[in-house]
């Protein structure tokens, strides 16, 4: 049994490796530790907000903080601090997934892309430019508005539009790999072309893969508050942080605080997990600048 | 201490290193040597070589007299000085001012020190600009006298190119120029010949011996060829893990060495005239009429794919880089292949292994069955008939695979094998190679090149081949290293009875090992025969150039000179 343990824990060992040496350094510990926070509150918010979400008390509409309301609040009177602490619940599900979902599609056919060269890629990489040409925000609302803004149309829609810049990333990465020769080793074996992808190609690209998809999930998140602060993600009165900003924003000067929490939540997230990319990215060794020669 | 030439001594070395060591604190704190006492004086004129295995300290001790350190490394003790100037003393400024100066430097792979996007000119200028003090209107001029003295056919065209439409001996050849710019008292050279065939090395060494005559410099010539440094310097140094085991003048090091290092450094350098390992089976040669384990007939083979405007255009195919090839290997026979670089020798073993499908020509088995020529055509036994090993281990085993990963796809692919069985037929391969089952978990960053070279010959020999081709499987090692490597391979074959074909640039490496030799020049073979009537009665006059053209490491056997604008491969295509 003990040679077919012995893979794995070595991978379990590395994984510990990489994520001990991401929290030993000031940026990684610092957005380790606000990802984490974010997700714990995610996870307990329903359980220890003070407030129903919902509750509108017509009493105190754009109070500022009290003693009850500890950051006041808006415009319907319900408490901002309440729904902050929720406001990220739906758009760090609704990314959690489609940021997965986008590495892995991205990955697979950039990988496939890198591997196979010649003219299809130099087809197919051009319709991925025509996609890149375009603004993001059109392509997404038309599906939205198409299909509605569900979260089950939400997911894949992002995962489909952030999947095809990591197609590029992934393709780049992969031609750094498949021009070496333990490719034309496989090639030379008669391996298939999906065993040259799944053992020769993907280990050597993972790297680039987990920082890039570290990135993206900064850029989906920005993406869907973009939405909601448009109207075209979650619908109230669930709450949203993109969506507070949008309502709060018109009473921005009497009741500041109803724009700067939310906002507040929201860039420590996206600060956490570029923090944490960055440290990823100076762990696995895939920033260019540690590479530099000396 | 300001400096001027007038002040300067002709008796006053050029270099001077005083008990020089040099090294890094490792992280539990205990300092760790890479240089241990080490003298070493240069004078005017003189030029000498520090010759050791890749990891001996000899590159650092080099760039040392520059008064450079790799980052992490400290000076621990001892002084350099340059000109009377200590270099460990000097302030960035009057560094710069020296570096590429009064002391120049030629680093090993001048195709990577020469900045891709400026041309030849403009480069040159620079350094002309930084260290000659010429008006600004003569730099022109003195960068094509400059390309002219390292002989340099047309320089008045050279300097407008780009470095990547120069071949590699010609970008040497620059960065040479280059170095010259600053009118240099000392010339530090890092490996500048390794990666450059025969026949161009031999040219670039004896345009150095010349210039360093000619200009009175001193030179500091690193290498891991003996056959190298005796062509070039007087004094030779030879260093092992950080420290001198043996100093002397090039004859006496090389002829009557008093130390077993050296000794073993000489011994594992194939000779031309040296004995040969013995051949897998008695008479392989003997009969013609003794089946064949694979034909090549008429075989043509090209990297260029014509584009659609080419052919519409009704453009002329480029010419092929292998043309019209015939040969024929019998089963447990070794063919070697020699050449120069680009003439084809690895392009034939791609078309072999299926990689490179032929423009024209044929493959036929022992069978009699015609070999498909795409991998993805041939069947499973196909396959497995024929293996291929590549020149650079660390290329050639992928970096994130263990070991018994890297031995298992074989097994797996071919055999079907898994668990126990597998792990077993993986520790016997290792075994077969001289390692052991230790090995198995390991990554190939943890090995020796020595040692990732003999995983990659137990994967291709976990197949049971019937050939296996090697592709400049040594020149990636060092000699001693590369002594052990063909030794397993002779061992192997005396073993299994494999076939192989060996190509090989160094004539050497392929008369220790072959049966037969053919001698490939532009993709087309000019001379086939038995190793033994190649070598010693060559009948094709490029075989004999190429042959006079290879250095032992002797101070007494002399070379006849190479016609002075390079040699046919040194031209620019």
């Amino acid at each position: 049994m003990s040679e077919a343990i012995l893979p794995q824990d070595r991978k379990r060992c590395r994984l510990m490796v990489v994520l001990g040496d991401v929290f030993s350094r000031p940026s990684g510990a610092i957005g380790l530790t606000l990802i984490l926070g974010h997700l714990i509150l995610a996870l307990v918010s329903p359980y220890i907000s003070p407030f129903d979400y919902k509750a509108m008390n017509s009493g105190a509409m754009l109070s500022g903080p009290d003693q009850v309301n500890w950051l006041g609040t808006d415009h319907l009177g319900r408490d901002v601090f309440s729904r902050t602490i929720q406001g990220g619940r739906v758009a760090i599900l609704v990314t959690g997934i489609a940021t997965p979902l986008a590495v892995f599609w991205g990955g697979l056919v950039g990988i496939f892309f890198g591997l196979v060269g010649g003219r299809v890629d130099e087809v197919l990489m051009r319709v991925v430019d025509a996609f890149l040409s375009l603004p993001w925000i059109l392509k997404m609302l038309v599906l939205i508005v198409t299909f509605g803004t569900k979260v089950e149309v939400l997911i894949p829609t992002l995962a489909f539009f952030y999947g095809i810049p990591v197609i590029r990333i992934a393709r780049a990465a992969t031609h750094d790999v498949v021009a070496r020769d333990f490719v034309a080793a496989a090639r030379a074996r008669g391996h298939g072309m999906f065993s040259i992808m799944r053992r020769e190609l993907l280990p050597n690209v993972l790297d680039t893969l987990m920082v890039e998809g570290a990135m993206r999930w900064s850029w989906m998140l920005l993406a869907f508050s973009s939405l909601s602060f448009l109207g075209f993600g979650v619908s109230p009165p669930t709450p949203d942080w993109g969506l507070m900003i949008a309502d709060a924003r018109g009473f921005m000067t009497f009741a500041p605080i109803g724009v700067l929490a939310p906002v507040i939540a929201l860039s420590s997230l996206i600060i956490g997990i570029n923090l944490s990319a960055d440290a990823l990215a100076k762990g696995l060794g895939v920033d260019r600048a540690m590479k530099a020669p000396i | 201490m300001p400096h001027s030439d007038q002040a300067y001594d002709k008796d006053v070395p050029v270099i001077d290193m005083r008990d020089i060591s040099i090294g890094f604190t490792a992280r539990a704190g205990s300092v760790i040597h890479v240089l241990k006492n080490i003298n070493l004086t240069v004078r005017r004129g003189e030029s000498i070589g520090l010759v050791g295995e890749s990891g001996s300290g000899k590159s650092t001790l080099a760039l040392a007299a520059m008064g450079y350190l790799k980052h992490g490394l400290q000076l621990l003790s001892g002084q350099v000085t340059f000109q009377g100037q200590d270099m460990f003393s000097l302030d960035t400024k009057e560094l710069v001012a020296i570096r590429g100066g009064k002391l120049g430097l030629v680093p090993q792979n001048s195709g990577q020190s020469l900045t891709p996007t400026l041309r030849i000119g403009r480069q040159l200028e620079e350094a002309l600009r930084l260290h000659s003090g010429l008006p600004q209107e003569e730099h022109r001029a003195r960068a094509i006298d400059l390309l002219d003295q390292v002989r340099l056919p047309d320089p008045g065209a050279i300097i407008t190119r780009f470095p990547h439409e120069l071949s590699g001996g010609q970008q040497q050849r620059v960065a040479i120029a280059m170095a010259l710019a600053g009118d240099p008292d000392a010339l530090l050279l890092d490996e500048p010949t390794t990666g450059l065939d025969v026949t161009t090395q031999i040219y670039i060494l004896d345009l150095l011996s010349e210039l360093a005559q000619r200009r009175n410099m001193a030179m500091v010539y690193v290498s891991h060829d003996l056959g190298v440094i005796a062509r070039v310097c007087k004094r030779v140094l030879v260093m092992l893990r950080g420290e001198v085991v043996n100093e002397g003048t090039v004859e006496t090091v090389l002829t009557n060495p008093d130390n077993d290092y050296t000794q073993q450094l000489l011994d594992a350098i194939p000779r031309l005239d040296g004995p040969r390992m013995p051949s897998a089976l008695d008479g392989a040669l003997s009969d013609a009429s003794e089946p064949r384990l694979l034909t090549v007939s008429n075989l043509s083979l090209s990297h260029a794919r014509p584009a659609l405007l080419d052919r519409v255009m009704g453009r002329p195919a480029p010419r092929n880089t292998v043309e019209c090839v015939d040969f024929a290997i019998r089963p447990g026979e070794t063919l070697g292949l020699v050449g120069e670089s680009g003439s084809g020798k690895s392009t034939i073993l791609k078309s072999l292994a299926g990689l490179l499908p032929p423009v024209s020509g044929s493959v036929v088995l022992a069978d009699g069955t015609k070999l498909p020529p795409r991998v993805r055509s041939r069947g499973p036994n196909q396959l497995r008939q024929i293996q291929l090993i590549f020149q650079n281990p660390d290329e050639s085993l992928n970096p994130r695979h263990t070991v018994a990963q890297s031995l298992a796809q074989p097994l797996m692919l071919y055999k079907g094998m898994k668990g126990g069985a597998l792990r077993r037929r993986s520790i016997e391969m290792l075994e077969q190679v001289r390692l052991g089952e230790s090995y198995l978990e390991r990554l190939p960053r943890q090995l020796s090149g020595g040692e990732k070279q003999r995983v990659a010959i137990a994967r291709a020999f976990a197949a049971d081949p019937d050939l296996v081709l090697c592709d400049e499987i040594t020149s990636a090692l060092d000699v001693s290293v590369q002594a052990a490597v063909m030794d397993l391979m002779a061992d192997l074959r005396t073993r299994l009875g494999t076939a192989y074909i060996f190509v090989s640039h160094d004539l050497a490496v392929v008369r220790s090992l072959s049966d037969r030799v053919a001698v490939l020049r532009h993709g087309q073979i000019c001379e086939i025969g038995e190793t033994d009537d190649v070598y010693d009665a060559p009948s094709h006059p490029y075989t004999r150039m190429l042959l006079d053209a290879v250095l032992e490491p002797r101070p007494d056997k002399g070379s006849p000179a190479l016609n002075r604008r390079g040699t046919s491969s040194d031209q620019c295509s």
